[in-house]
This record gives structure tokens, C-alpha cells and sequence, in this order.
């Protein structure tokens, strides 16, 4: 299913999971820095904000599902 | 150790494993969207600096109604609040703490910052209210209420607001202020003089209203942040010959992995972002308090204003402080003094001069200003969320003499370490929350650039915004 199939509800999901798992990540990448792992730490920040690009592709998509178009280009 | 001391290092504690935690989370929500917002906007900051450059002080000019504020006083009230002692402080701070490279880290979060003061900007001035007073009021607590049709939300941003900047950012500028104070004028009892005369003067000014604020801001912030840059080059003039090495130092550890201080890359990294953001200000939704008081004619000529803002607080203003503090020599020397915030500039300052207590007294002058003009900045902020979240005199009462205390408070114990930890903790919170509520109402803001450049496209020299150019604008009731 493409995310432009999806339907209100469906989107509003995929904005809490994917900020649950941003926040995750944040902390997950808290405990590595402070165990001292300090190359470590990056792999899950960099993924924490992998799903916050992910978490605003379905904000976008809600968007122009409830608008019924995308915004015009500037 | 007293019983005080034993709470505060306490405190201290607390906050402290609180802020290791929170921060990366923050980080994720800061940085990430606000590299969303800068490649939908094309690089807007940079690319069209320019244009935000000249609106910003065009405004000088813009015609305005008697109770509102115009867009130059708003730019000079936001950048009040942003040049204050993270300037100073924070930057003297930075490198002690994150070393040299933290500087490049505090450019680079600056630089995608600015996209997000744009986009908060322009969201208090698409869904700013007008109030009894007459005067627009504005920020993440009406655009979360307005935009998203959320008023708990609304409230709980106002008083997140309400805590972050009238406790934890007034705490903060207080105690360096009089930190500063003390360090260059000795005398019995100083702390306590400083303290009742910084009380005293935030008390006039916060009974005095939003509008003598205003107008307090845009007569001496310009001029205070000139003279800053001015004072501080003249520093860098005395150390020219160690410029190359300073910008090396910046450069060389910024990506140093097996970095000078404990934590490695990562916490150079965090140490600039917190020390940015504490500084800029961008994306804690503070200064879209203080956009959504200007008239303006469309809603994102504040948002271009307010953008430059955060450039000019840290390009340039917490460049010039950095270049003040490594142009002294290696890095080794300057931990070596074993100083750190305003009592390290000062140092270096009149080592500079030949050991004369004079450049002390400036500097400490320079944070006093700086501060206070900043505590105004926050003021105007913790006020206008007061009356959001409940418009009434007795409350709004209290909430004035809470920030008094705080300030006194603060300045009375100058524990400037326990008032970083507690500020930061409530801005990471602000930035992460407000950063999301931003990214849900991001539609409107595209929009209303989209309409904006269209205009400009069209010849028009000053465009005009209404609220039919938005797809939906429930809850917008400024723009008809």
C-alpha cells in the first residue's frame, strides 16, 4: 500500500509510531553516551532521525489527504 | 556546606542526568525537522538572506497602530531576547566545555535553526489574536489551539513557556548578570546590592507593560549589540597574529573523535546544539511570542525577519565572542586559567589590556544590559502565555512577582551552573514539543509562502496576506 492510500486515521498511526520511535531513539542514544560509546551513539540518533523524515512524509501526506491538493511551488 | 548549597548540588544532580537524557531526544526533534523545513523551503535562509537582511531594517519605517508593535521593534524585542548572556557565557562556556570545535557545531545547528524560526514566526503571525488591550499576542500556545483545534495543548504549551522562559531563562540571565557584577566590582555585600538593583529594575519594567518593553528593546539592543561587536574586535585586534589558529581550532576538533573532553564527538556536538539553542533561541517557539505582536501586512515578513535574527545572534555576535576567548592561545591556555562563562572573557579581556580592571567593568556592563534586556524579551513572552492560559489580574500579579523572585533569587546566589542544568532542561522539553506542533501545521506556512512569492512574482512590492490563500484557516481571525 503506497502512503498516498492511506486514509486519515491510517496517517495520524504512522505520526505516533514514528515519534515513539524517535523519542526511543533519543534515549537509547542518551545511554550510549553516557556508557561512553561515542561512535556507537550515532547509530541511533542518525535512525531516530530517519523516522522523524518519516514521521513528516505522513504529516505531509495527512495534509494533502485533508486539503485535497499538495501547495502550489514557490 | 549549608543546607542550601547541599539542595542545590542536589538539584544539580538531578537535572543534570535529566538534561543527559532529554537532550538527545530533543536533538532528534530539533535538528531532524529542522533539516525538513530548510530543504522545503529551498535553503530559504541562506539562499534569500538578502532579502530577510533588508526587511529587517526597512521595518523601521512600516507604518503601525498606536497599541501594536511594529515589525523592526518585534525584530529588535526578539533579538533582546536572543542576545543575552549565551552570548557571553554560553559561547566562553562552549569551549570550555565542548572545546573549540562546539563553535562549528553552534554555526551549523544555527544555520538549520533559522528554517525553523521561520516556520514558528510565520505560524504566531498566521493565527496571532487581537486582544482587550489592542495589541496582537501570538506563539505556540494560540497556534496549537487555533491551528490544531487543541486547547489543553495550547495551555500546557503556555505554561511549558511560562516555566522555560520566565523561570528558566530569567534564572539564568540574573545570576550571570550579577555573577558578572560581583567579579568586577568587589565591595561587602555586593551580591545582595546587585541582586535588589537587578529586582528593582526588572519590577519597573514588568509593571510598566509590554509596550514600554518594546520600545526599550529597539532603542538600546541595536546599539548595546554594535558595541559589543566593536569592543569585542578590538580584543581580537590585540591577538590578530592567532586568528588563523583560532578558526583552525574550530575546524580541527569540531569532527576530533578522540576529543579533548569526556563524552568524545557526541558531546561536542550536544554541547553545541544546547549552547545554540540557548543562544538562538530557534525552534523554542520564544520568539514567535514576540513575532506574533508585529502588523505586518503578510504574515511571512515576520517569519524572514525573525529568521535573520538567529543568524545575526550566532554568526556573528557569538562568532565574535568565540574569536575574543581563542584568539587568547591554545587550547591548553585557555583551560589553563581554569575559568569558564563571563569571569573566563573577562579574564582574557584584561589580560589583554595589560591587567586594567577596566575591560572587567565593560564586560560586566555589557552581561547586565544583555541580560536585562533579554529578561524583557522573556517577560513579554511569560506574560502574554499568562493571559492565555487564564486572563485574569490576579494571576497575571502572580505571575509577574513569581518571575521577580526567580530573578532575585537567582541573582542573590549567582549558582549559574544549577540555572544552566534547570533551563536546559525545560528547553529541551519546549523545543521537542513545540518543534512537533510546528511540523503539524508546517502545511499552512508553505502556503502562505507559496501566496508571498507568488505576490512578489507578480510585481507586487508589498504583499498582502488573507486568509482565503490557506486551504483551510479555521482559527485564523486576523487576516480577513
Amino acid at each position: 500500500m503506497g502512503v498516498m492510500d492511506m486514509d486519515d486515521k491510517q496517517y495520524r498511526m504512522g505520526i505516533i509510531a514514528c515519534m515513539i520511535v524517535a523519542i526511543c531513539m533519543g534515549l537509547i542514544t542518551s545511554y550510549l553516551a553516557r556508557q561512553g560509546e561515542n561512535t556507537l551513539l550515532f547509530v541511533p540518533l542518525l535512525i531516530g532521525m530517519v523516522f522523524v523524515f518519516v514521521m513528516y512524509h505522513f504529516v505531509e501526506g495527512l495534509s494533502e489527504l485533508r486539503a485535497g491538493s499538495k501547495v502550489d511551488d514557490y | 556546606m549549608s543546607v542550601i548549597d547541599s539542595i542545590s548540588d542536589g538539584l544539580a544532580d538531578v537535572f543534570g542526568v535529566l538534561n543527559d537524557y532529554i537532550w538527545y531526544v530533543a536533538f532528534v526533534f530539533l535538528i531532524g525537522l529542522g533539516l525538513v523545513f530548510t530543504y522545503k523551503l529551498k535553503g530559504l535562509q541562506i539562499l534569500r538572506i538578502r532579502e530577510t537582511s533588508g526587511l529587517a531594517l526597512t521595518g523601521v519605517s512600516e507604518g503601525k497602530h498606536n497599541k501594536t508593535v511594529s515589525s523592526f521593534e518585534a525584530f529588535c524585542i526578539g533579538l533582546g531576547a536572543r542576545i543575552g548572556v549565551g552570548n557571553i557565557a554560553g559561547v566562553a562556556a562552549a569551549i570550555v566545555t565542548g572545546g573549540p570545535g562546539a563553535i562549528f557545531w553552534m554555526w551549523i545547528f544555527a544555520i538549520i535553526g533559522a528554517a525553523s524560526s521561520f516556520m514558528e514566526s510565520t505560524l504566531a503571525q498566521i493565527y496571532k489574536e487581537k486582544k482587550s488591550d489592542e495589541g496582537f499576542h501570538g506563539g505556540p500556545a494560540y497556534y496549537a489551539t487555533k491551528g490544531l483545534g487543541n486547547k489543553k495543548l495550547g495551555i500546557g504549551l503556555a505554561i511549558l513557556i511560562i516555566f522555560t522562559f520566565g523561570i528558566g531563562f530569567v534564572g539564568v540571565q540574573a545570576s550571570n548578570a550579577s555573577a558578572a557584577l560581583s567579579n568586577a566590582f568587589e565591595f561587602e555585600n555586593n551580591s545582595l546590592v546587585f541582586a535588589l538593583i537587578i529586582t528593582a529594575l526588572a519590577a519597573i519594567i514588568i509593571f510598566g507593560g509590554v509596550k514600554i518593553a518594546g520600545k526599550f528593546s529597539a532603542k538600546v539592543v541595536p546599539a548595546m549589540a554594535l558595541l559589543w561587536i566593536v569592543f569585542a574586535l578590538v580584543v581580537v585586534a590585540m591577538h590578530a597574529g592567532n586568528i588563523p589558529n583560532a578558526f583552525a581550532m574550530i575546524f580541527k576538533y569540531a569532527f576530533n573523535w578522540d576529543s579533548l573532553i569526556g563524552g568524545g564527538i557526541g558531546a561536542i556536538i550536544v554541547v553545541g546544539l544546547k549552547r545554540g539553542v540557548f543562544s538562538n533561541e530557534a525552534g523554542l517557539g520564544s520568539v514567535a511570542n514576540v513575532a506574533a505582536t508585529a502588523h505586518v501586512k503578510h504574515p511571512i515578513k515576520q517569519g524572514l525577519i525573525q529568521s535573520f535574527g538567529v543568524l545575526v545572534d550566532t554568526l556573528i555576535v557569538c562568532t565574535v565572542t568565540a574569536l575574543v576567548v581563542l584568539t587568547y592561545g591554545n587550547y591548553a591556555d585557555i583551560i589553563g586559567t581554569g575559568l569558564s562563562k563571563v569571569p573566563l572573557v573577562q579574564f582574557i579581556a584584561s589580560d589583554t589590556f595589560g591587567g586594567t580592571d577596566i575591560t572587567g567593568y565593560l564586560i560586566a556592563i555589557f552581561v547586565f544590559v544583555f541580560a536585562f534586556t533579554s529578561l524583557v524579551g522573556y517577560y513579554t513572552m511569560s506574560e502574554a502565555n499568562a493571559r492565555f492560559a487564564k486572563d485574569n489580574k490576579t494571576f497575571i500579579t502572580v505571575v509577574r512577582l513569581i518571575i521577580i523572585l526567580v530573578a532575585f533569587a537567582s541573582a542573590y546566589s549567582m549558582n549559574t551552573d544549577l540555572m544552566d542544568s534547570i533551563c536546559d532542561t525545560f528547553m529541551a522539553f519546549m523545543g521537542a514539543v513545540n518543534m512537533i506542533v510546528v511540523a503539524l501545521l508546517s502545511r499552512k506556512v508553505f502556503e502562505a509562502y507559496a501566496d508571498y512569492r507568488k505576490q512578489k512574482k507578480a510585481g507586487v512590492e508589498e504583499p498582502e496576506f488573507h486568509k482565503d490563500a490557506l486551504s483551510d484557516s479555521t482559527g485564523v481571525t486576523e487576516w480577513e
